[in-house]
Parts: structure tokens; sequence; C-alpha cells
């Protein structure tokens, strides 16, 4: 890192996508998987709670812009376009909020930004990123492209082959090391070459993990329990080393957080199969798949993760919900997934109102409402799915109640955080 | 790109200074920095006082050669049309140039007669014109041009065409589309720049300034059906859709 100012302050931020609470503070009689880190933070740690849905592309644009989705516009992986039942997938260029990496600029503020998720395709800002997940291309993944050959050379990639976490799973944990050992390499590289104010370090192995050897965490008899503690040490010893040089440094603070927590699965839950099975969701007729075979009588659908959908006379091509029918429709919605049950668990913790979780400009491409599960339910879209509910080859789930932050300074972090306060803590460490 | 020597041999009215021109307008299009030189030229302000016969056409060449050196040495692409008839001399200006491309204009002597607007060939037959190329000397056809044109017998673009191609096949030339042209004048100021803003070269300075445009000025995400296809995949490996 290159000299600047001596009363400038300095911000190290390590994301740790999917970590818990629980998985650096250490519960139920399991120790911390990232003890380093935890001694670092000891007493500068407190649980935090996301966005809803509770995943990476709504909580990190929650993060980066200090916003919710109502303002951001990032709602979930996937949407509708506007009048169609045709999906779309937004990236970078949806997101309606400035995130803090560009607007500090404007305070003269330089920033480094390595695999934070929902930033592809790259797009300038003062200082350099490196698009996370789900970046497709390296070249533009990348700002500066002069970091291009670099990263090339380094063997720098934006993810890892997801789909050996299925049945190949020694060959991903392996590519899941490889990939986090370069990205350290690169991070080292900027650090010292780049001038910065922020610098900011993503995991995204630890949620990749998750997803698939959850029940190696939980098992000690599990054979790649060994294997799942293994990365965790291995992404300690990143995170160490670069707290240490941080903590070497008088004008610098550090904040590390998750953006969203995990649990078991219990059982995944199907949306679309139970509105299909109540009555709300009609296809056109035998042969008719999917959304795009909705019936003109059908009152709502679902999207992935956990979005309800009125379907609206106006809003869709067969829409049928008169404008006068929504707020019925909506509470015959909430009645049905207030009460849901599977094998006698209740499976809804909550269900949101629109106007209950978000507010602002993007309102018009919220969903209707959206369902918080009880711990132990990953609630699923399932459009193709015949039945309400099953398990699958994933073994862990997103929780949007058990997410962590943690703070070099004392004092910080409020008695109840969460990710939409992450942005206002960087700028009052920034002293903005 | 590197600096040559693009040297147009062939009769008098064969189509060289043609040709030649029209090579370099296409260059100085992509950005490459070019000089023409011909006989009319060079004779008035190289070689004036010089004359036709063989020593005074070889000392013609000579200096003509040994400017195409210079501006070859410091990168320059020069084209060079002249009747050159003797072979002898075109070999010692090849061995002086280096990288030289010797390209035979090559014409019928009707042909070039009927393209003589100035009416020299008609002069020469009737002996008002002494040791002129074609009619009263001999004109050395090359024994290994780097090309051969038949300019009574294809269009000039396809001579043009073929030119290109062989400057490219030999290394002198980028194809089109490949190479970047950048005004003299622009290159200077980003010679600088790239130095100053650690670019390791041209090629990811441009990409850079142009990423920035499109990324500024790319409207709502517009994925292709490949780009698609691939995030659906992504996210259905993780279960974040189904």
């Amino acid at each position: 890192m290159r000299s600047s100012a001596p009363s400038a302050r300095k911000l190290l931020v390590i994301g740790l996508d999917g970590v818990s609470f629980e998985m650096l503070a250490g519960a139920d009689g399991r120790p911390s998987l990232l003890p380093r880190m935890k001694e670092f933070f000891a007493g500068k740690t407190a649980r935090m709670t996301v966005s809803i849905p509770e995943i990476s592309a709504v909580s990190w644009s929650s993060f980066m812009t200090g916003t919710q989705a109502g303002e951001h516009g990032i709602f979930g992986f996937v949407d509708l376009v506007p009048g169609t039942y045709q999906y779309r997938f937004p990236d970078f260029r949806d997101l309606k909020a400035e995130p803090f990496f560009v607007e500090l600029g404007r305070h003269g503020k330089r920033s480094v930004i390595i695999n934070l998720p929902a930033t592809y395709p790259a797009r300038p800002l003062p200082g350099v990123l490196v698009s996370g997940f789900v970046a497709l291309d390296l070249e533009r993944a990348v700002f500066p492209a002069r970091y291009l050959p670099m990263l090339q050379q380094a063997g720098y990639q934006v993810d890892v082959d997801a789909g050996k976490g299925k049945e190949r799973k020694a060959e991903f944990l392996a590519d899941l090391h490889y990939a986090h050992r370069v990205r350290k390499q690169v991070a080292d590289m900027l650090w010292l070459k780049e001038e910065w104010d922020v610098f900011m370090y993503t995991v995204t192995g630890t949620d990749r993990l998750q997803h698939f050897l959850y029940d190696a965490y939980a098992d000690p008899g599990h054979e790649f329990h060994g294997e799942f503690a293994s990365f965790f040490h291995e992404v300690d010893g990143a995170a160490a080393d670069l707290l240490e040089r941080a903590a070497a440094r008088p004008d610098m603070d550090v904040i590390a957080l998750s953006d969203h927590g995990f649990g078991p699965i219990r059982s995944e839950v199907y949306l679309n199969p139970v509105l299909k099975k109540n009555g709300f969701f009609l296809s056109e007729g035998q042969g008719a798949k999917g959304l795009p075979g909705i019936s003109d009588r059908a009152t709502a659908f679902a999207l992935d993760p956990s979005r309800l959908y009125v379907h609206r006379r106006g809003q869709y091509p067969r829409g049928g919900v008169a404008a006068g029918d929504y707020e019925k429709v909506r509470q015959d919605l909430k009645d049905l997934f207030g009460g849901y049950e599977v094998g006698g668990q209740k499976v809804v913790r909550r269900v949101f109102l629109k106007e209950e979780l978000y507010s602002g400009g993007q309102m018009a491409s919220a969903p209707d409402l959206v369902l918080l599960s009880e711990a132990g339910f990953d609630l699923k879209g399932g459009m193709e799915k015949d039945r309400e509910w099953g398990t699958s080859h994933f073994t862990g789930m997103h929780r949007q109640d058990n997410a962590f932050i943690a703070c070099s300074r004392t004092g910080m972090l409020g008695a109840a955080p969460t990710i939409f306060d992450a942005k206002g803590l960087i700028y009052r460490l920034l002293a903005i | 790109m590197k600096g040559v020597t693009v040297w147009f041999t062939g009769l008098p009215c064969s189509g060289k200074t043609t040709l030649a021109l029209k090579l370099s307008g296409e260059l100085k299009k992509r950005g490459i920095l070019c000089e023409d030189l011909d006989g009319d030229v060079t004779r008035k302000y190289l070689s004036k006082g010089l004359g036709f016969s063989k020593e005074d056409r070889d000392e013609n060449i000579r200096r003509v050669g040994f400017v195409c050196s210079l501006l070859t040495k410091h990168g320059a692409v020069t084209t060079a049309a002249f009747v050159s008839p003797y072979r002898s001399i075109r070999a010692e200006i090849r061995q002086m140039i280096g990288n030289f491309v010797e390209v035979y204009v090559k014409c019928s002597l009707d042909q070039c007669i009927e393209r003589d607007v100035k009416g020299m060939y008609k002069k020469a037959i009737a002996g008002e014109i002494k040791n002129f190329t074609g009619i009263s000397d001999p004109f050395e056809e090359p024994e290994n041009p780097e090309l051969v044109i038949e300019s009574d017998k294809e269009s000039e673009d396809e001579s043009l065409k073929k030119v290109l191609a062989r400057l490219e096949e030999l290394g002198y030339l980028q194809p089109a589309g490949k190479d970047i042209a950048i005004p003299a004048y622009l290159r200077q100021d980003l010679v600088k720049i790239l130095a100053q803003q650690n670019f390791p070269d041209l090629q990811t300075f441009v990409i850079h300034i142009l990423s920035s445009y499109a990324a500024q000025n790319a409207g709502p995400a517009d994925l292709s059906q490949s780009e698609e296809d691939a995030v659906r995949e992504k996210l259905k490996k993780l279960g974040y859709i189904s």
C-alpha cells in the first residue's frame, strides 16, 4: 500500500458468505471454526439479522448500499420480465442504489473490493473491483482491466463448479481450497500494489461448502467432517493474516460480517405445489408447464426462494385478480402459509406483506408477500415439483437470523445490528 | 507495426504508383505511419541532375534506397514506386533496407502503352526519348519477388487486397479489425499515461477505457441466451432456483 495522508482512516472488511454467528463464536458444545478471528474480535461480535429473503444477491446488495430491496431493486436471483412470464436474472447493472465503494469516491476514498457477490459485471469505481457470484466471465469481472492479465496468470477463478458438490465432494473440496488460495494471493498483491482506503476480501466457499456438507459439520463421524473444518481453518488463517496486518496499523479498523447465517435442513418445502394444492395456482390445461402455462384463473404463484405474487389483472398477461380482490388474495395467502405445517411442524415463522419489508422507488417490482421460514424448512418455488415437500442432496440452508458482524472498535455495533446498518458503520469508521 | 519498405517495380505506366498510393491510403486509415516515394518526387528533390543512363538510374535508386532504409529503421512503412529495371541495384537496396517487400507490378507492354496519357511510349518508339524502359532499354523481371501483381488482369482493389494479405502473411501487418488505429498525436499522450498509470500495454489501456465506457453506458441487464443459461445453471447447482 502506498503512503497516504496520516490522518485518513483505513478500513479492512472481511466478508464470509453464509457464516453463522455460532460458527464464529462456537455453540452447542462445538468450538469455533474460526478461532483466530474469534480471538481478534473477542467481545466485539454480534449476531446479525439480514435481508428477507436471506439470499446473497439481496443481502450483499443491502450491505453495499445500506438500503432494502425496495430501494436497491434486487429482490432475488431471478425475476420476471415486466408484463411477461419470462424469467430474467438481475445483475449489478440492475442495482438502483449506489454502493458505498462508488459513493466513497466522492469523498476521495479508493476501495479494493474482491469477490463481493452481486457485483457482476464489474463497473468503474475509484479503485479495484473483482466481481463475485454470479460472475460468468473473468474478463468482465475485473475493473480496471489492467489487472486482468495478472488474475489470469494467477489462475484466478470467479467461482468453483458447485455441481461437484453433489457427487464429487472430494474434488469439490479441493477446488474450494485452490480457488481460495489463489484469491488470497491476488488479495495480497492488491493490498500492496494499490492505494486504498477500504479493502474488502470476501470468501464465498464457506457458503458453497455448507450447502452440500452441512451434515459433515454437525456430525463428527461424517466422512468429510475433518475436511469441513479444514476449509474453515484455511479461511481463518487467511483472515488472521489480514487482521494482523490491520492490527499493526493504528489508522486501520476492521469489520467482519456474513450476509446470512446457515443451519441444517429438515425439509425443503415447494411453494408452487402448495399453491396448486390449495387452488391458488392453476395451469391452462393438461401439458401446460411452469409459469408460462399458468391459467387466467390462477390467483398466485411463487418465485424462488420464498416470494409470492398475486396474479393481478393488468400486471401479467393472463392475470385475473381484479384490484378489488387483491387484498383478499393476500389475506388468503397469509392464512394458508401462516398455518402451513409439515410433519406437525409449523413451516413459516412469519408472512410479510411487501409494505412491511420494502419501501422506495422499486416497490413496483416487489413480491406481494414474502415468507420467512422456521429453522430447518428451506423454502423453494419448486415449480416443477409434484410434491409439497421433500429432501435432496442439499444438507444446509440459509438463515436470516444468525449471521454475524464484528468490529475491531468497541461500542460500534448497537444492540440488534442488521445488514442494513453496515454501510453506516463503514462511514462512521472512516469518519465521514 | 514494424517498419518495412514495399518496393513496387515494373514498366512505366504499369500501375505502380496507383497501387502504392492505394496501399498507403489504407494503411493511414489504420493509423499506421506511412510515407510515399516515387520517381516524380525523388527526381525533383533527391536526384536532380541525374539522367537515365544505367549508372544514373542505379544512383537514383541507391539514393532512394538509402532514404527508405532510414524510414524503415524508424518504424515507418514506405511505399516506393520506381521502374527500377535492373536486378543488381534492386538486390543491393534489398540488402541495405532489410525489411524489404518487392512487388512486381506486371503489365503487358500493349496495356502500358494504352495507359500512357503523357505519350512517353509514343515518343520513345519515335526515338524522341532515349533509354526508355520496355522500348529502348531492358526491364529485368524480378526472379523472386515477394508478390506479383498482374495489373492488366485484376482490378486495383483486388491488387490492394493481395498486397495487404502478403504483408499480413509476412508479419508486417496485423489483420484489419485486430489493430486499433490511433492517430500519432494521441499516441504520444497515451504513452505517457500508460507509463504513469502502470498499464502493461496499449491494448490493456484501450480495453480499460472501452470497458469503462460500456459499463457506464450499458442499459439494464440484457444477458445473451448462453449467459442466461450459464447463470441458470450456476443458480440451480446451488439450489437457488428450482
